[in-house]
């Protein structure tokens, strides 16, 4: 019994799809993309100048300031928001085991919690030193602020760029993780610097400047690190 | 949306009508570890710049994307674009592959989103969803009274699907029409297995429930079976 033929409907649908492949694979040949190696030494050099440059821009601004407070205090506070920031960093830069990064309840968890635990550090290791939380009339925050912005900017920037087009499920809600991380990094090296303990001047110059990074990181990574815009391609062939 | 519906309707009705039915479509080898295993290889080979590895890439990741989006053959100029941007997508970010992660559920969050996009710019999922629903009942049913009970098992079974909260929807359609397995939707959906796997237990029970089969009826009739 002689064999039949597929119906001319698959003959062509298998045939439309080989056309696709084709068309994919000459695309993809026609548009060279870096390897993963290519990517990585491209990747260590960005993160060399934003390591470098809020470093530098930290020793411009005076480097650490023990000034009034104990060293314990210095060396407390320090310790404990930089393992603080090394978590959040974990948690909200890492990609986790997926390639579609953590899921939105531990970002929505980094996010929320790293002010507070920040700010909750230093306020208890403040108060375990007398004098520690006075106000400073002449330090309202002001310089803490700006310090803060400066310092989170390039490495903000910096991690956006090189998670551009990446996150096909939640590019806000990642773009605020990079913010809060990098935000915590910044009120390492300003709690390094500040010995004012008042509770209003650290809302002020240390919180807030957190809260507009991880706002300022939403805003941006919302069209920084989402999906590309899909290119012209053969619709209608 | 109305394709998943319509499958996972008829494949109630066969069940109910036949369950050898249903028993040998699961036995079935589908093997979708197995491709997955393959698609990995093949992405972590193509990330470290074997131009070749790409083909490898294509015929894992292309047979299951328009399935993922539920589409159908009338529309598959939109689902031939798709599954074309979700692997130049791929292609494009190969270097931020990192060993060793599924590339399936990357793949199709890459295509759910740029499907969602499209939906959003075209503004015509109505219209693609009746045309689905026509497409479906028309190739699967022949008898006059199947095809009724079809249509009202799809009707129920929308409804349904439409008024449950939309992580259970999303949770059902992956593991249901997709086929993924519940650690491939946890990562999808950005949560744990155990939450995929309770998100999915609920929508059966609101859709056997809207189909006049709830949940303990089924389970007292497979209880009498193995006694």
């Amino acid at each position: 019994m002689p064999k039949s033929s597929p119906p001319i409907s698959e003959r062509s649908a298998g045939l439309a799809q080989a056309q696709l492949r084709a068309q994919v694979m000459e695309l993809t040949a026609r548009e060279p993309s870096p390897t993963r190696a290519q990517l990585s030494r491209q990747h260590r050099f960005v993160l060399c100048i934003v390591m470098l440059v809020p470093l530098l821009v930290f020793m411009a601004w005076g480097g650490i300031r023990v000034g009034p407070r104990p060293d314990r205090l210095v060396l407390q506070t320090a310790l404990g928001s930089t393992v603080l920031a090394i978590g959040v960093a974990i948690v909200g830069i890492g990609r986790g085991r997926s390639m579609l990064g953590r899921p939105r309840a531990w970002l929505l968890s980094q996010v929320l919690l790293t002010p507070v635990l920040l700010l909750g550090w230093r306020v208890l290791t403040s108060a375990r030193y007398p004098n520690m939380m006075v106000q400073w009339v002449d330090r309202p925050g002001l310089r803490c602020f700006t310090l803060s912005l400066i310092l989170a900017l390039v490495p903000l920037l910096g991690l956006l760029w090189l998670r551009r087009g990446t996150d096909p499920v939640h590019p806000r809600l990642t773009a605020a993780a990079f913010g809060a991380a990098v935000g915590a990094f910044a009120w390492v090296l300003v709690d390094l610097w500040c010995p004012v303990g008042y509770v209003p001047h650290l809302l002020l110059g240390h919180v807030l400047p957190l809260l507009l990074s991880i706002a300022l990181s939403a805003l941006l990574g919302s069209r920084i690190i989402a999906l590309g815009k899909p290119t012209p391609t053969l619709v209608g062939r | 949306m109305a394709a998943v519906v319509g499958k996972f309707a008829r494949g109630l009705v066969v069940s109910a009508a036949d369950p050898s039915a249903a028993v040998a479509r699961q036995a079935t080898p589908a093997s979708p570890a197995r491709d997955s295993e393959q698609a990995d290889a093949a992405m972590e080979r193509y990330a470290q710049g074997d131009e070749a590895a790409f083909a490898s890439v294509y015929d894992s990741v292309a047979p299951r994307v328009p399935d993922y989006l539920f589409l159908q053959p009338r529309v598959r100029a939109i689902a031939d674009d798709l599954l074309q941007q979700t692997l130049l997508q791929m292609h494009r970010k190969r270097g931020t592959y990192a060993a060793g992660l599924p590339v399936l559920p990357w793949a199709f969050a890459i295509a759910r989103r740029l499907y969602i996009d499209e939906c959003r710019r075209r503004k015509t999922d109505a219209l693609w969803s009746a045309r689905d629903v026509g497409e479906d009942d028309q190739k699967a049913w022949a008898l006059p009274d199947d095809e009724v009970a079809s249509r009202e098992a799809v009707r129920l079974v929308e409804a349904e699907l439409s008024r449950m909260p939309g992580n259970q929807r999303v949770a059902f359609e992956l593991l249901k029409v997709d086929g993924l397995s519940h650690q491939e939707a946890a990562q999808m959906l950005g949560t744990t297995v155990s939450a995929v796997k309770l998100r999915a237990f609920r929508a059966y029970a609101a859709i056997r429930c809207v189909l006049g089969r709830p949940l303990a009826a089924s389970a007292a009739v497979k209880h009498r079976r193995e006694v």
